[in-house]
């Protein structure tokens, strides 16, 4: 008897391609109210519901969902449909519509969203079971950093169970990787932590300064001037470099001077 | 009808295979905590008379546990059956035992050994130089699972407050303060080994330069000025600066108090006044005998040489405040005085064992007395 197994066990090599990238799903959703885990889903015959709902980054790190949506089996035999959708859509808006991947003619289904996995198994026309078994990973949440915590485990978790081979990209030297305007307004968010050798920043006398890769050490003569703080004075203002650029330092002999908000050391 | 019936005798054998895989990653799961302690504290799995790895590591009483903890030739050590006959890690699950192992799955380093690695060296989108392992359940034969353990170990956050530099300032203007509050500063808690610039040298393809004397691999890594500095920046980091320096090894007063601008600048890090110390009382004394204490809180001449030992560990976590190595530093106030002198190659009465003091280094390594480096980085957010 020829049975179809498609197993998810390693990240990169066994799993089912279907489901891949439910191992870095960010949330199941839209969990159906009544059936139980593991029972087969057997009513209301003949018509659709969603099972659940699992949103995920992808590749192109854009947040999306799959919605799993179940026919159950009655006059006709079951589909189970998977329409992948964007994050914010509604799974409701997609019940009748054709799924991007579908498994047809089922007899019946279980599934179940519990043990840090998500099952599904299926029984075929034929009496063949498919079964999927993809392993949720946790989810890392960075925590505030204390006294004894690395810089590792501030950015990631200790034991990384779904780590693919890839080429990781950096950005060069030179590269702004944090955008700052003059009103302290932060534009997007920081790539500086994508860059090959590190960072630098320009002091403005905001909480964060303009960054850009590479390594320009501060407080030298012609270069941008070391970050000092604003808090160690024990005061509400705001700094302006023009008024006030205790927020930022150089090198004895040298001082500070401004081109517009930025602090460099002459 | 029938027949199928009879087929689907077989129905459970399928699950039994399904759910196997399961488990396998149930198991996988279930032993996180084993292989992580593993991996973070691989010091807690030494016998008291040591281990016997020829071909990735060599054991020296005088080298302290901090060496072995988020090490990769310890991790080769223990699974190459050096530590223990059967480095198996037993987890039970669901009242049954199974049997972990990692694999040899990875390329020799010729410049080690010609055996086959038990990990490889890996960089991700939120991690550097990461151990990329393969996992297997002996009773789960032609199932892996590779996963990446991160390196914990290496250094430790300097908490958010207002700091001072250098020595007790003559007067209010020179007393200069600072502060690092919405900053994610990270500094590495020891020296920057011989076995971690071997790690870069075979990356940036210079591997004629990998000291192979296992024996020396916990020494401070002997670098001109400008390769500590591409050493650091090749991780994404930077030399350690003196100021960071001095809020790392210059205890607080009070660490519930963050914001305090009255900054005291302790002579050492466990004793504001040097006098009370054995530093100030060599300094008094010319026939002082040093103790055992004395050597762990600051290595100095005539103490025996002990390094990855953190008996000198600094109020955040730092190791090596005072005596030990020479330390290269950036000064951006003063970039002359680039370098804490105080070592173990200075008499306890030296003037130069103090917190604060700095002098100048040329950048390049003194053939006596090799200057130390550690890194630091900041997170960006």
């Amino acid at each position: 008897m020829n049975f179809i197994f498609i197993l998810v066990l390693s990240i990169t090599s066994l799993f089912a391609a279907d489901f891949e990238h439910w191992v870095n799903a960010s949330q199941v959703v839209d969990k159906h109210e009544f059936y139980k885990e593991n029972e087969v889903v057997s009513v209301p015959k003949d018509t659709n519901q969603i099972l659940f709902a699992v949103i995920f980054l992808n590749t192109t790190q854009e947040l999306r969902k799959d919605c799993i949506i179940y026919k159950v089996p009655g006059e006709e035999l079951g589909i189970l449909k998977l329409k992948n959708i964007r994050a914010n859509d509604n799974c409701k808006d997609y019940l009748f519509q054709k799924g991007d991947r579908e498994w047809t003619d089922l007899r019946s289904l279980q599934y179940s969203l519990a043990d840090n996995f998500i099952s599904i198994s299926m029984t075929q026309k034929n009496y063949e079971i498919l079964r999927f078994d993809i392993p949720q990973i946790k989810k890392f949440t960075k925590l505030d950093p204390k006294m004894n915590i690395s810089s590792a485990e501030y950015r990631a978790p200790k034991i990384i169970f779904n780590y693919l081979d890839s080429n990781v990209i950096r950005l060069k030297d030179g590269q702004a990787c944090q955008k700052v305007k003059e009103d302290c307004s932060i534009e997007g968010t920081s790539q500086c932590e994508s860059c090959e050798n590190g960072w630098f920043e320009v002091p403005n006398g905001c909480n964060v300064g303009p960054k850009y890769c590479g390594y320009l050490s501060c407080g030298k003569r012609n270069g941008p001037a070391c970050r000092r703080g604003y808090r160690y004075q024990l005061q509400e203002k705001k700094f302006h470099c023009t008024e006030d650029s205790s927020f930022a330092y150089c090198a004895k002999g040298l001082k500070v001077q401004c081109q517009g908000a930025l602090a460099y050391c002459i | 009808m029938l027949f199928f019936r009879n087929e689907k005798v077989e129905v459970p054998s399928v699950r039994s295979q399904a759910n196997t895989s399961k488990l396998f990653a149930q198991v996988i799961f279930k032993a996180e905590k084993h292989i992580l302690e593993l991996w973070e504290r691989g010091d807690k799995f030494i016998p008291k008379e040591g281990f016997e790895c020829p071909n990735s590591l060599s054991f020296d009483k005088s080298t302290g546990r901090g060496f072995y903890q988020c090490q990769p030739h310890f991790w080769q050590c223990y699974w190459s059956g050096g530590v223990k006959k059967s480095p198996e890690i037993k987890i039970e699950v669901f009242g049954q035992t199974y049997h972990i192992e990692a694999l040899p799955n990875f390329a020799p380093i010729s410049e080690y050994s010609a055996e086959n690695r038990f990990y490889e060296l890996v960089d991700g989108e939120n991690f550097r130089n990461g151990l990329k392992v393969d996992l297997s359940v002996k009773e789960f034969p032609n199932k892996k699972w590779s996963v990446v353990l991160i390196d914990s170990c290496r250094d430790t956050f300097l908490p958010e407050r207002i700091y001072g530099h250098g020595q007790t300032p003559s007067s209010r203007e020179e007393d200069f303060i600072w502060d690092n509050f919405d900053r994610k500063i990270f500094i590495d808690k020891w020296y920057v080994s011989n076995q971690q610039i071997n790690d870069w040298f075979l990356k940036i393809n210079q591997g004629h330069r990998v000291i192979k004397n296992k024996s020396l691999w916990a020494n401070p890594a002997e670098l001109s000025l400008e390769e500590q500095h591409l050493y650091c920046k090749s991780l994404g980091k930077r030399l350690l600066s003196s100021h960071l320096f001095d809020a790392a090894s210059m205890t607080p007063i009070n660490l519930s108090d963050p914001l305090n601008p009255k900054v005291l600048r302790p002579q050492t890090p466990w004793q504001r006044d040097i006098s009370k110390t054995f530093l100030g009382m060599a300094r008094k004394n010319s026939d002082y005998q040093l103790t055992p204490l004395d050597c762990m809180l600051a290595q100095v001449e005539g103490c025996a040489d002990k390094l990855f030992y953190s008996d000198s560990v600094s109020w955040m976590g730092m190791n090596y405040p005072l005596g030990f190595y020479p330390e290269s530093l950036v000064n951006e106030f003063e970039p002359k005085l680039n370098l804490k002198r105080s070592s173990k190659f200075l008499p306890a009465a030296s003037l130069s064992h103090e917190l604060g003091k700095r002098e100048y280094w040329n950048g390049t390594q003194p053939e006596v007395t090799s200057v130390a480096f550690r890194c630091y980085e900041e997170v960006s957010e």
